[in-house]
């Protein structure tokens, strides 16, 4: 799990509260991380494509003030230099249809957003043992 | 058809009148003519019987292809109704089935945003240096959820009031109305894509 340099995460999500609770349970992880925050789809878009320094990780909220979840990730997937970051939806939506539409377009995993801020540190701590422990992400070796 | 029988007596008579022109006796053709016309008249009538016996029928028949035809255009009605009706219940389930959605993830955001913020305070009074500012700002946090979450409440409620059918109501996204940064209440509605419910 030592990497070189922090782990960048790009948090797509307009809901301050889920905000501060997604930072909070990075905080309390054992990642090094970076997380940069867009409130809205459009923004994320233009970010994505201005940086050269892409995200390890997108944290997609499926539902946007501007846009959806979906018409960003098939954006994303659209773009060459963008295809290859994986991207982990979440949702308080659970309906097989969402799911089904998301994988569809090539989300990399879809999950529901816990209730519980336990709930929700349980899952950073899944992402660090298998996105950033397990599992070998593009441009990091 | 009295003409026709006497019609019909007279050329049969003629013909056997004419056949039988080496009779000598004219009585003999009278009643060759007579049994002639009776024969003729037996197979007349049964040729009538058999006609309207035939139009009976033909009348039966057309009676029957109307009512046929009748039914069956009713069964198409009623058909194309039960369909029409089938496809609407199906449209009110499948909106019913979206509302639902819609109103689960409407009350369900607030509700984690009051429970995680709680767990956050909770978390803090356990320290043993509390940041009151921080629990000060996580317990308003609280009850801006709070408040939040009854107006989407409210909105809900006057949704399904003012909603005559269900599809308007689909997608609705009441979070439109949270208090602008000028504090009023925006009245600007937004329909959610169906196929992505938060």
């Amino acid at each position: 799990m030592k990497r070189e340099r922090p782990t960048r995460i790009l948090l797509v999500e307009d809901e301050p509260a889920d905000v501060e609770f997604t930072r909070y349970a990075f905080a309390r992880g054992r990642l090094d991380h970076e997380i940069t925050v867009c409130m809205t789809g459009r923004t994320a878009l233009d970010h994505l494509g201005a940086t050269d320094v892409l995200p390890d990780l997108i944290l997609l909220d499926l539902a946007l003030p501007d846009m959806t979840g979906l018409d960003v990730i098939e954006e994303i997937r659209a773009d060459p230099d963008l295809t290859a970051v994986p991207v982990i939806v979440l949702s308080t939506s659970s309906v097989e249809r969402d799911v089904l539409a998301l994988y569809r377009a090539h989300a990399n995993a879809y999950v529901q957003k816990p209730l519980r801020l336990a709930g929700l540190e349980e899952f950073v701590r899944s992402l660090e043992t298998f996105w950033f422990g397990s599992a070998i992400l593009p441009g990091t070796r | 058809m009295l003409l026709g029988l006497v019609t019909a007596s007279v050329v049969v008579g003629t013909g056997v009148y004419l056949i039988d022109s080496r009779a000598s006796h004219r009585s003999d053709t009278l009643i060759v003519f007579g049994l002639g016309s009776l024969v003729m008249m037996k197979f007349l009538g049964v040729a009538v019987w058999v006609r309207r016996r035939m139009i009976r029928h033909e009348s039966a028949y057309r009676k029957s292809v109307a009512e046929a035809e009748r039914y069956t255009v009713e069964r198409d009605q009623a058909e194309s109704g039960l369909a029409l009706t089938v496809q609407r219940l199906a449209g009110v389930s499948e909106e019913l089935e979206h509302y639902s959605h819609a109103a689960a993830h409407e009350l369900r955001t607030p509700l984690r945003v009051i429970g995680g913020y709680a767990e956050l305070i909770e978390r803090e009074l356990a320290n043993d240096e509390i940041d009151h500012e921080l629990v000060r700002r996580w317990a308003a946090c609280v009850l801006a959820g709070y408040e939040r979450m009854g107006r989407r409440m409210d909105d809900l409620a006057d949704v399904s009031r003012v909603a005559p059918e269900p599809a308007p109501v689909v997608g609705e996204d009441t979070r439109q109305r949270r208090p602008t940064t000028d504090g009023r209440s925006s009245t600007r509605r937004r329909v959610l894509p169906r196929r992505a419910l938060k």
